[in-house]
């Protein structure tokens, strides 16, 4: 997903549901793929960081900082669980799985682990995942029959259960929001 | 086979094993209760915790006047501004260096009117005439003075004591001392009524306190945090099942990582998160107050509408076991009359006057006053001589504050000012000080909180303050 470009102007990626442009205004990218700049590309008015930046500790923009803070907050929580940027990346994520591992249970998980965390999964975390799958496929299963919509991984292979996608993108999202993914070991 | 991690670095170890086992040997010398760095990694940072002494107050609720309010048109009458009217500041007084450079302009008198109000007389000006009704409930406290000249030091000190930014917030010190009388909540709120407040989140910052203990901004439309409602692809059953599975996976990575907070800290964060999702839409839907109550804050009015929510949301929040809330009013420096105080006070009053007197006769009425502590004041006053002819310049040496509710006198006034409302010289209080008067309401001994930081058990006061004994009934 990451836009690799180097240098340029800054870009405005959408803003966050329900958050207020910022005083001079926000000229949104047209251009998807300015979403997936890495954020140093990010355009910065003093008054104003990207709700994300904001969320996660960017420095105060009115005077120098001699070291960064690093936090724990429900607010960063609620980013990385609910925006629609970090669901994104959780149905990137789920067909870069798909793409290598096709429909086996066993496959998208390793993958899966290989991918977020560079190692395979032990014994209780693939039983553990192969649990969420069939339990959480099955909600999705009652709304997908609800006629709720689900949200599906950027590529399906055909054949695929839409709800065992959406389980798919569920647990990768998962992953992306573990410990193990925040913290190096 | 797994392989097993450290999830901690070298440095880490080192300064845990240095002020680990240093706090611990401290900690059992001392053998005294305050809140240290030697409790267990393990415990929860947001527990409730028992308080020093007999609280007077639960929650704290601070209207934060942003940019600067003059207290010599509000609260401090000065009759010597009309006979100085247009001369320069007599000689004995200085030159004080100021924001803009305007100690040499000429005396600008209050064109406000004023009256005495209530059984105790206290002197308030027509600008805020909701809040006159209310002054046998309050302690004007007009010897006020702090230590920056601009707004980015001065809110920052109002908020956090230092004027350099880096300090935990008052509010997270309280969230430190006290722990958490809701969990579905976060314990410190922010509410902003105009832009981003000067100097931004640094003012409800946990500073280097551990981060749980910082304030949260509610947003001023729609859910108070952003991302609080998942998008319509997550239900709450769905959400549930991927945090029950997200715990799971954290915990089985955490096993050998108890001495590690910070992992807990964000699985907490989560569950804090999911609580949130439910309780934070409940908690500021005004939709279920009556029309009368929305009316006694002013919410059926333009001009009052925005500062009454945050009001009446303040109210709720209180209701709900929340510790801090702080309310801007003006935020992003919206009371810095530099041009012209009659209109931008008349203004910003009226903004606020109906809000604030509602709020407190709704806590009355609902015998929720005598457990809050409501403080009114900005970062600093405002100055008697002019800027640009009609407006006024920053006082930080002199400047009023009052205080309602939560163990406070009602109807009285503590100190003065000097004849022109330039310097505070009876009784002075320092933002330590009504900072240590606000903990003390709580139950806290402001030099007994302390978190033992780069060496130094650092305390919200630093190294001053004094309880405004005067200010308690």
């Amino acid at each position: 997903m990451l836009n690799a470009k180097v240098g340029g102007p800054s870009v405005y990626p959408e803003l966050p549901v329900g958050a207020a442009p910022p005083r001079g205004g926000w000229k949104t990218a047209t251009d998807p793929a300015d979403a997936n700049r890495r954020s140093i590309y990010i355009f910065v008015r003093r008054n104003a960081r990207f709700p994300m930046m904001e969320v996660f500790d960017m420095p105060d923009t009115h005077e120098s900082c001699g070291r960064r803070n690093i936090t724990n907050t429900a607010p960063q929580a609620l980013t990385m669980l609910n925006d629609k940027v970090s669901y994104s990346w959780s149905q990137a994520l789920a067909a870069r799985v798909l793409k290598s591992a096709g429909l086996d249970d066993k496959a998208q998980v390793e993958q899966a682990y290989r991918l977020a965390y560079g190692r395979r999964p032990d014994g209780w975390e693939k039983d553990t995942a192969f649990t969420f799958f069939d339990q959480h496929g099955k909600i999705l299963a009652e709304r997908k029959a609800r006629n709720e919509e689900l949200a599906l991984p950027s590529e399906v292979p055909a054949g695929m259960d839409p709800a065992r996608a959406a389980a798919l993108v569920d647990f990768c999202h998962m992953l992306l929001n573990s410990n193990e993914f925040v913290y190096r070991n | 086979m797994a392989h097993k991690r450290l999830a901690r670095s070298r440095r880490d170890f080192l300064a845990n094993a240095g002020s680990g086992l240093g706090a611990l040997a401290l900690g059992s010398l001392l053998a005294e209760g305050s809140a240290s760095a030697a409790e267990p990694a393990s415990a929860d940072p947001l527990r409730p915790k028992p308080p020093h002494h007999k609280p007077t107050a639960k929650s704290v609720i601070w209207l934060f006047m942003e940019g600067g309010p003059s207290h010599i048109d509000l609260f401090d009458p000065k009759p010597e501004l009309e006979k100085l009217a247009g001369k320069p500041m007599p000689e004995s007084f200085g030159r004080p260096i100021t924001a803009m450079g305007t100690a040499s302009n000429t005396i600008l008198p209050s064109a406000r009117k004023w009256k005495q109000h209530g059984q105790s007389g206290i002197w308030v000006s027509d600008w805020y005439p909701e809040i006159a009704r209310h002054v046998d409930d309050i302690t004007v406290i007009r010897s006020c003075w702090a230590d920056g000249l601009n707004h980015v030091g001065s809110v920052c000190q109002m908020n956090t004591g230092s004027i350099l930014a880096g300090r935990p917030a008052l509010g997270a010190w309280v969230t430190y001392g006290l722990g958490s009388a809701n969990r579905n909540l976060p314990s410190f709120v922010v509410l902003t009524d105009a832009s981003e407040v000067v100097g931004g989140p640094k003012n409800w910052s946990a500073g280097f306190l551990p981060a749980t203990y910082q304030g949260t901004q509610f947003r001023n439309s729609g859910a108070p945090i952003l991302d609080l409602v998942p998008p319509k692809t997550v239900d709450n059953e769905q959400q549930r099942s991927r945090l029950d599975f997200l715990s799971k996976i954290n915990r089985h990575f955490g096993e050998d990582k108890a001495e590690d907070t910070e992992l807990e800290a964000r699985i907490e964060a989560y569950e804090l998160a999911f609580r949130m999702q439910a309780a934070g839409p409940e908690a500021v839907d005004l939709t279920k107050e009556s029309e009368a109550t929305k009316e006694l804050y002013g919410m059926n009015d333009e001009p009052t509408a925005k500062f009454g929510a945050n009001c009446l949301l303040a109210r709720r929040l209180v209701e709900r076991g929340v510790r801090f809330i702080e309310l801007y009013s003006g935020s992003g420096s919206g009371w810095d009359a530099h041009n012209d105080i009659e209109e931008n006070h008349g203004r910003m009053c009226r903004a606020s006057d109906k809000p604030v007197a509602g709020l407190l006769a709704d806590l009355k009425a609902r015998g929720l006053l005598d457990s809050t502590l409501v403080v009114w004041g900005g970062e600093f006053g405002r100055t008697p001589f002019n800027e640009k002819g009609k407006g006024r310049d920053h006082n930080p040496w002199g400047f009023s504050i009052f205080m309602a509710g939560g163990g406070i006198k009602g109807g009285q006034v503590i100190g003065s000012t000097d004849e022109i409302g330039l310097r505070a010289i009876e009784d002075r209080a320092h933002v330590h000080d009504i900072h240590a008067t606000a903990l003390h309401a709580l139950g806290l001994n402001h030099v007994n909180v302390t978190f033992l930081h780069n060496g130094r058990s650092e305390r919200p006061t630093i190294v001053a303050g004094e309880v405004i004994r005067k200010a308690f009934a």
